[in-house]
C-alpha cells in the first residue's frame, strides 16, 4: 500500500507537469494576448506610445519569446542569465519555488494566491451547500426509486430528474429570477436576485429587516444559486443511485439474504445499499475538484463574484497567471481525488486490493 | 401413512408472472408432497417450473409472479395465508434454500462468518460470544478446514465449492425442517459436485432434514432422492420412487430424458434427443403439453390433457397412454 502510495505520488507529479505544459502551451497559441488591448486604443491622446507598451511587457514578464513563458511560469526567470539570455532575468522565482505570480488584468499586481484566496470562502459556501443538499437528497431519493421501480413515485423523481438534466443552469437561473423578482413586485416574500451580500439593509416579509452582511443575508442569496446547482446534481446523483440500487438488487446475494429472513428493510439498507454505494464512490470524490472550481454559468447569472466568475474573467482578460494558478489548482484536486477514489475503493470493497 | 408425517403438501398450486408480453403461466396446477426427512429430487429441463416452485414455497417470487391458484401446506399451515413477518420468520428458519451460483449467492462486502451469524441472529437470538462458537461449529460440520480463519475470510476469497459449503451451513444454521436446494452442484466442477452430494446425503443422516433438490441432472437425481417428480413446462408429468423411474420410464417425456443422457462407455455417434422445442408458457396449448413433441400422440392428446393416472406402486403420470 505505501509502495503503491509513493508510486501514485511520482506519477501525479509527472501529470501535473505534463497537464499544466500543455496548458500553458495552448493559452501560448491562442491568438490575442494581454497587451492588445492597449494597442488597440486608436484614440490619439491616450494612446500608449509603443515605448510604454513595451515598459508595461517588461513589469509583466511578457516582453519574452513565447517558449519562455511557461519555463519562467515554472522555475522564475532569475537564472536566466545562467543560459545566455540576460535581457530577460527578472525577479520571478516560479511555482516550483512558491511564485504563483501576480495578476495581469484582474486585479494589476496583485498575488494570484491573495486573489484566490479572497474568493474561495464565497465558493465553498455555495458549492459545499450545494453539494450536501444533493447528495443528502439525491442518494435517498434513489434508492427509494428503486426499491419502489415503476411506482407513482418512481416516474416523479425520473421525469423530474430528467427535466432537471435538460434545463440549462443559465435558463432556469434566469428563470427563478424572474419568478423572484415578481414575488417582490407583489409583495410577497422573495430572495434576493444577485450579488454575494447585500450593500444596505433590506426588508422582506415575514422576515423583516435582514442585516447586509449578516448570516441571514447570506443564507437568503444562497438559496437560488444553490437551487439552480443542486437540481442539476440532484437529477444526476438520484438516476445514478437508482440505477446502481437497481443493479444490486437483482443480484443473487440480495435474494440469499431474503431466503435467509432478513427484514426487507435490512435487506434493503445493509445487504443492497452497501454494495451500490460502491460505483458512487467515484461521482462523490469527482465533486471535489468541481467544489474548489466554482460554478462557471450560475455564478455569472447571479452575479455571485466568486472562482467560477474570476476564472471566466481571467481567461477574458488574458490574465494568464491566475487563470493558470486556477488549473494548476484544479489539476492537483483532480489527481488527488483520483487517488483518494482509490484509497476509497479499498476501504469498501473487500474484493479490491492496492498493490 | 400418518398425516403428520407430511411435511409439505402443494395442492393445486399454479404461479404466474404478469409480464409486458402477457401472462406467463410458470407453474400451471401442481401436486405433490414431501415426507418428514424425505428427499424429493425435482427433474426438467430449463424453464419448467422447477426453481419458481421452489420461490413460490418461500414466497420470494418478486414483484411479477404470484402464486393464484392452490394451497402450499407446511406442517399443517397454509404458507399463502400467512403474513409477511410470519413468512420471513419460517425462512432460513424452517424452510431455507441453497442456489446455483454460491460465489454470486454470498454477499461480497461481508465476512462469512458475519452472513452465518445474520441468520443465527435472526431467528435464535444469537449474539457474540455464543454465535461464533456455534459459526465455527457449522462451519466445521461441512467440512470447511480451518474454519477460525475463514470465517474473517470475505467471500471472493474462497473457492466456489467452499462458498457452497458456507452457504449450505448458512442453510443449516438453524436446523430447518426442509431444505430446498435449487441445482446445487451444476456450477462446480465434477468431482467438486461429487463432494458437495456427499456432503448432503452424510448431513441428511445427521440432522433429519427433509430435501427438496432441484435439477437437470439425472446422475445426481440417482444418487441423492428417494422419489422424482418430473415436471415439463409447468406441470408434473410423472411422480415415482427413483428406482422404478430409472428402471421403467413412462412418461415418453421420462423416456426422452433418460434416452439422451450419456452413458459411459457406451459410445455412440449421436446422443438421443428429443426434437422440438418446449412451448410457450406465454399461450400455453390446450391438450397434452408435450403432444407437439411427442412420438406416440393420438389424437385424444391435442385435445384434451390427461390427468394424473395412478399405476401401481405409489406411481404417477400424466399421459393417455396408460
Amino acid at each position: 500500500m505505501t509502495v503503491y502510495l509513493i508510486r501514485r505520488l511520482f506519477q501525479a507529479i509527472l501529470v501535473l507537469l505534463f497537464s499544466s505544459a500543455v496548458i500553458y502551451s495552448l493559452f501560448a497559441l491562442a491568438p490575442g494576448g494581454p497587451l492588445d488591448e492597449l494597442r488597440q486604443n486608436t484614440d490619439p491622446k491616450s494612446r500608449p506610445s509603443e515605448a510604454d507598451i513595451q515598459r508595461q511587457a517588461k513589469l509583466l514578464g511578457a516582453d519574452k519569446p513565447w517558449y519562455l513563458w511557461y519555463p519562467t511560469w515554472l522555475a522564475g526567470d532569475t537564472w536566466l542569465d545562467k543560459v545566455g539570455l540576460e535581457q530577460y532575468v527578472g525577479e520571478r522565482k516560479g511555482i516550483l519555488r512558491w511564485d504563483w505570480g501576480t495578476s495581469w488584468k484582474f486585479q494589476r499586481n496583485a498575488p494570484v494566491l491573495d486573489i484566490i484566496k479572497d474568493k474561495l470562502p464565497d465558493t465553498l459556501w455555495l458549492m459545499i451547500s450545494s453539494t450536501i443538499i444533493s447528495l443528502v437528497l439525491g442518494i435517498p431519493l434513489g434508492v427509494f426509486s428503486a426499491v419502489r421501480q415503476y411506482s407513482f413515485f418512481d416516474y416523479i423523481l425520473t421525469t423530474f430528474s430528467f427535466i432537471g438534466l435538460s434545463l440549462p443552469s443559465f435558463w432556469f437561473g434566469l428563470l427563478i429570477i424572474a419568478v423572484s423578482l415578481w414575488f417582490k413586485r407583489n409583495g410577497w416574500f422573495y430572495f434576493p436576485a444577485g450579488d454575494i451580500l447585500a450593500l444596505r439593509n433590506y426588508e422582506v416579509p415575514v422576515l423583516g429587516t435582514v442585516v447586509a452582511g449578516s448570516f441571514l443575508d447570506r443564507v437568503m442569496h444562497l438559496v437560488m444559486p444553490v437551487t439552480v446547482l443542486s437540481m442539476l446534481n440532484l437529477a444526476n446523483w438520484s438516476r445514478f443511485m437508482r440505477a446502481s440500487m437497481l443493479e444490486v438488487l437483482s443480484q443473487d446475494y440480495v435474494r440469499t439474504a431474503r431466503a435467509k429472513g432478513v427484514k426487507e428493510r435490512v435487506v434493503i439498507y445493509k445487504h443492497a445499499f452497501r454494495n451500490a454505494l460502491i460505483p458512487l464512490i467515484t461521482i462523490i470524490v469527482f465533486a471535489i475538484p468541481g467544489v474548489f472550481g466554482g460554478a462557471l454559468f450560475t455564478e455569472t447569472v447571479f452575479n455571485y463574484k466568486a472562482l467560477g466568475f474570476t476564472f471566466i474573467s481571467a481567461l477574458n482578460l488574458k490574465d494568464y497567471p491566475l487563470a493558470m494558478a486556477f488549473l494548476l489548482i484544479s489539476s492537483i484536486l483532480l489527481v488527488f481525488a483520483t487517488l483518494l477514489a482509490d484509497v476509497l475503493y479499498t476501504i469498501v470493497d473487500p474484493r479490491i486490493r492496492l498493490d | 401413512m400418518a398425516q403428520s408425517d407430511v411435511l409439505l403438501k402443494l395442492k393445486g398450486v399454479k404461479t404466474y408472472f404478469f409480464t409486458d408480453e402477457g401472462t406467463v403461466h410458470a407453474v400451471d396446477g401442481l401436486d405433490f408432497q414431501v415426507r418428514r426427512g424425505e428427499t424429493l429430487g425435482i427433474v426438467g429441463e430449463s424453464g419448467c417450473g422447477k426453481s419458481v416452485t421452489s420461490m413460490s414455497i418461500l414466497r420470494l417470487l418478486g414483484k411479477t409472479g404470484k402464486v393464484i391458484e392452490g394451497e402450499i401446506m407446511f406442517d399443517g399451515e397454509n404458507l399463502l395465508d400467512l403474513s409477511e413477518e410470519e413468512m420471513r420468520k419460517i425462512r432460513g428458519n424452517r424452510i431455507s434454500m441453497i442456489f446455483q451460483q454460491p460465489t454470486t449467492c454470498l454477499n461480497p462486502v461481508f465476512r462469512i462468518g458475519e452472513q452465518i451469524i445474520e441468520a443465527l441472529q435472526i431467528h435464535q437470538g444469537l449474539s457474540g460470544e455464543e454465535a461464533n462458537k456455534r459459526t465455527i461449529e457449522l462451519l466445521t460440520l461441512v467440512g470447511l478446514p480451518d474454519p477460525v480463519r475463514r470465517m474473517r475470510s470475505f467471500p471472493h476469497e474462497i473457492s466456489g465449492g467452499q462458498a457452497q459449503r458456507v452457504m449450505i451451513a448458512m442453510a443449516l444454521a438453524c436446523n430447518p425442517e426442509l431444505l430446498i436446494a435449487d441445482e446445487p452442484t451444476t456450477a462446480l466442477d465434477v468431482t467438486i459436485q461429487a463432494q458437495i452430494l456427499d456432503l448432503m446425503r452424510e448431513l441428511r443422516e445427521k440432522v433429519n432434514t427433509a430435501i427438496i433438490l432441484i435439477t437437470h441432472d439425472l446422475g445426481v437425481v440417482a444418487e441423492m432422492a428417494e422419489n422424482v417428480m418430473v415436471m415439463y413446462a409447468g406441470r408434473a408429468v410423472e411422480y415415482a420412487p427413483v428406482h422404478a423411474l430409472f428402471e421403467a420410464p413412462k412418461h415418453p417425456y421420462t423416456q426422452g430424458l433418460i434416452a439422451s443422457t450419456p452413458v459411459l462407455g457406451n459410445v455412440r455417434d449421436e446422443l438421443e434427443t428429443i426434437p422440438g422445442q418446449v412451448p410457450s408458457l406465454l399461450n400455453p396449448p390446450a391438450g397434452c403439453r408435450f403432444a407437439s413433441r411427442c412420438a406416440h400422440r393420438m389424437d385424444q392428446c391435442t385435445q384434451e390433457e390427461p390427468p394424473l393416472i395412478k399405476l401401481e406402486g405409489d406411481r404417477l403420470v400424466r399421459c393417455w397412454l396408460y
